[in-house]
């Protein structure tokens, strides 16, 4: 008895955390032109080897990958509307739909503006005011990612309002066979 | 076992919605008035059942509970157990509205393969059969639903092998600990109220 038990506590360790788990979400987080789609099962777990299909706006296949052992993948992407689909073991799927911004320009166009005040100089580039503001905005981008994780769990709301639902039915019909079978 | 949206072609999501409706009609024709609190009751169950987790060694697994399902409830397994896949689908996002059919199907084909071959050892229970009869129903729906989700995946291009072999791992210790939960029930049913396994 022992061994069996001990057998399955092997096994199981053994095991993907996949399987078991309801649903996967994908999440995306985009810099510049670089994408990083990162997969979890509703117990947060990474997907691990999920593979990764991403579309543009026209519907044709651009990418093609598979997750890495955090559940994540990395890839560059040019300006436009994208759909990434992530698709799992046994039959779990996730979308997420993205937009890759304007790729960075290396030259500035129009310098003049910083010329005009001279008493006020910018010797910043274009690309070192992006790279400060995108270093800025970093917690900002984690906290929302964070929140969008964790709307995709199970609120407890969602569980007591899904039971009173159920009863609520089965009330319902209970009450309606009553009826008839009184009437 | 939830089956995601967008991954079954269109004709097995057909052919599921068409299977649980002739279980649904069944089942609701069996369904005798008084044992109505009883699948609301084992429909809540089920539905919350998917959201306990159970860590196992490294990683955590949950319950289905689709054998005590089929135990208590047999044909009335498919109304208890679509109504409580909707809600998951409608609240969490397990599974999806067109995959219900096939999901459905699934879990309640399980249920009932646990009811028929549990039924012999209720009829005149004790209590080592009775515990057999919660390990036998254990395996039996869990299985049926793993196999079943296997064959489905074919349709797809997964490889069955493969699938049902990670199916069956996966799920070893949900079945083993719904083999004990189901049996624990069985026990403390045939105690406190025997009717409801149809024992006078």
């Amino acid at each position: 008895m022992r061994r069996a038990l001990l057998l399955i506590a092997l096994l199981t360790a053994l095991l993907p955390a996949t399987a078991t788990a309801h649903k996967i979400t994908a999440f995306t987080d985009i810099e510049g032109n670089r994408v990083e789609i990162s997969a979890y099962f509703n117990n947060r777990t990474p997907v691990k080897k999920g593979e990764v299909k991403v579309y543009d706006s026209g519907g044709k296949l651009v990418f093609e990958g598979k997750t890495n052992k955090e559940g994540v993948i990395d890839l560059n992407l040019k300006p436009g509307k994208y759909r990434a689909v992530v698709i799992a073991e046994l039959g779990h799927r996730a979308e997420a739909t993205f937009t890759v911004g304007k790729e960075e320009s290396k030259e500035v166009k129009n310098p003049p503006d910083i010329q005009v005040k001279k008493n006020y100089p910018c010797q910043f580039s274009e690309e070192e005011l992006r790279k400060v503001i995108r270093e800025e905005l970093l917690p900002l981008r984690e906290a929302l990612l964070k929140i969008e994780e964790e709307n995709s769990e199970v609120s407890l709301r969602d569980i007591i309002g899904g039971i009173g639902w159920i009863l609520g039915i089965f009330g319902g019909a209970l009450l309606l066979s009553n009826r008839r079978r009184d009437g | 076992m939830h089956i995601s949206e967008g991954v079954l072609p269109g004709w097995l999501l057909v052919a599921g919605w068409g299977l649980s409706a002739a279980g649904l009609t069944v089942g609701l024709k069996k369904m005798e008035q008084r044992k109505l609190p009883l699948v609301a009751l084992l429909s809540s169950v089920f539905f919350v059942a998917s959201l306990i987790h159970v860590p196992v060694g490294i990683t955590s697994v949950h319950l289905i509970l689709n054998g005590l399902v089929g135990i208590l409830l047999g044909w009335a397994a498919f109304p208890a157990t679509f109504i409580a896949l909707l809600f998951q689908a409608l609240f969490f996002q397990f599974g999806g509205i067109t995959v219900l059919g096939v999901n459905t199907f699934n879990v309640a084909a399980g249920a009932l393969v646990a009811y028929y071959l549990t039924r012999p050892l209720l009829r005149n229970p004790i209590r080592r059969k009775l515990i057999v009869a919660g390990v036998v129903s254990a395996f039996a729906a869990i299985f049926t639903s793993a196999l079943l989700l296997s064959l489905e995946l074919l349709a797809c291009g997964s490889s069955f092998k493969s699938t049902a072999a990670l199916a069956f791992l996966a799920h070893l210790p949900v079945v083993v600990a719904e083999a004990v939960i189901n049996s624990l029930v069985l026990l403390f049913l045939y105690k406190n109220v025997p009717e409801l396994l149809g024992v006078k």
